[in-house]
């Protein structure tokens, strides 16, 4: 992940406002001024269309993997998916190179802010489908997914996404923000608010059945990502 | 929930005021999300829930609820109608998402 002293942000033109919305909500919190952070964000990157795209395609090809992923488990189970995406090395193996070997597997190779973003959005979405007592495999392997909570993990995974790019340009402002507790509410309300935009964009199709890695996952996922961005602008 | 549908009928009659009630003061809150679950599993709290809908002042409509209307009750006639309401009247937000969700009846 970037962080302050790699990665600000620019400067100057819809920048500058947004800086300010992030020095303000930094020093005063508030619900209020943080919906302007994230407005003046999508704003500085250029509106909801460029913000969006701007990172699309790294957001939708990564979440298309975690979501294939997660069908897979949710269908078949954890060591016929793991076989399928080439880890069959790792089936019996601890956590640690269970997750390690899938983050690797599915993510970039981390070295652009794109790739950590997604990166950490993997982590994140690992961490909540798989609870930090799950450590021997055959505890991964009991871990299953129903329809709801593959949406559960695919919505975590974008949300985790959209907020770790967000999360650079903040880095400074934020080194010593008091308001903690309103930085996590606007995370859970970004997040509240993708459940129920992935949730409609997949209506009546089951999530388990969804072709993800192909072209019907790739435009379930862009529609989700350029809605989030569009809910973002108009927050100002 | 599951205790709330086991009731008689009578004593189910009885919470749903209050239930409403509740719902329509906060549409992102607790009791608006039970009365949804509990409308999507019986219509006669189904119908109760889109007259209360019907009447509500589209001020207290939200985004959220707008989008659950559009994935839960994207079947029910009752949910273009509101949504239509809402996508008319509502503020930036509501409107946005009572669009969404008809884009998808």
């Amino acid at each position: 992940m970037g962080t302050s002293s790699d990665y600000t942000g620019g400067t100057g033109g819809n920048w500058t406002p947004y800086k300010h919305a992030a020095s303000n909500f930094a020093r005063h919190g508030g619900g209020r001024r943080a919906e302007k952070v994230l407005s003046r964000y999508v704003a500085a990157l250029g509106g909801a269309t460029t913000a969006a795209a701007t990172g699309r395609a790294a957001g939708v090809t990564s979440g298309q993997s975690v979501a294939g992923f997660g069908a897979g488990v949710g269908r078949d189970g954890l060591t016929p998916t793991l076989e399928k995406l080439g880890l069959g090395h790792l089936v019996g193996a601890d956590r640690y190179d269970v997750l390690d070997g899938l983050i690797e597997t599915l993510g970039g190779d981390g070295g652009s802010l794109e790739d950590q973003a997604v990166e950490r959005a993997i982590i994140e979405a690992f961490r909540e489908l798989y609870p930090d007592d799950a450590q021997t495999y055959e505890e991964l392997e009991a871990v299953t997914l129903d329809q709801a909570a593959l949406i559960r993990f695919i919505e975590h995974f974008v949300a985790a996404w959209a907020y770790a790019r967000l999360l650079p340009t903040l880095a400074e402002k934020f080194s010593h923000i008091e308001d903690r507790d309103t930085a996590q509410q606007r995370y859970a309300e970004l997040r509240e608010r993708m459940t129920k935009l992935v949730r409609l964009e997949i209506g009546d199709r089951a999530a388990l059945d969804i072709a993800w890695r192909d072209a019907e996952g790739a435009a379930i996922l862009t529609q989700v990502i350029d809605q989030l961005y569009e809910d973002m602008g108009d927050l100002g | 929930m599951e205790d709330t549908l086991a009731l008689d009928d009578a004593a189910r009659a009885e919470l749903l005021p209050a239930l409403l009630d509740a719902a329509q003061q906060n549409l992102d809150g607790a009791a608006a999300k039970s009365l949804r679950d509990l409308a999507k599993a019986r219509t006669d709290i189904a119908t109760a829930m889109f007259a209360m809908l019907a009447k509500l002042p589209v001020t207290k409509a939200t985004g959220n609820f707008a989008l659950d209307l559009g994935t839960d009750f994207r079947h029910d006639a009752r949910t273009k109608t509101v949504l239509g309401i809402w996508a008319e009247k509502g503020n930036a937000d509501v409107k946005r998402q009572a669009r969404r969700g008809l884009q998808k009846i």
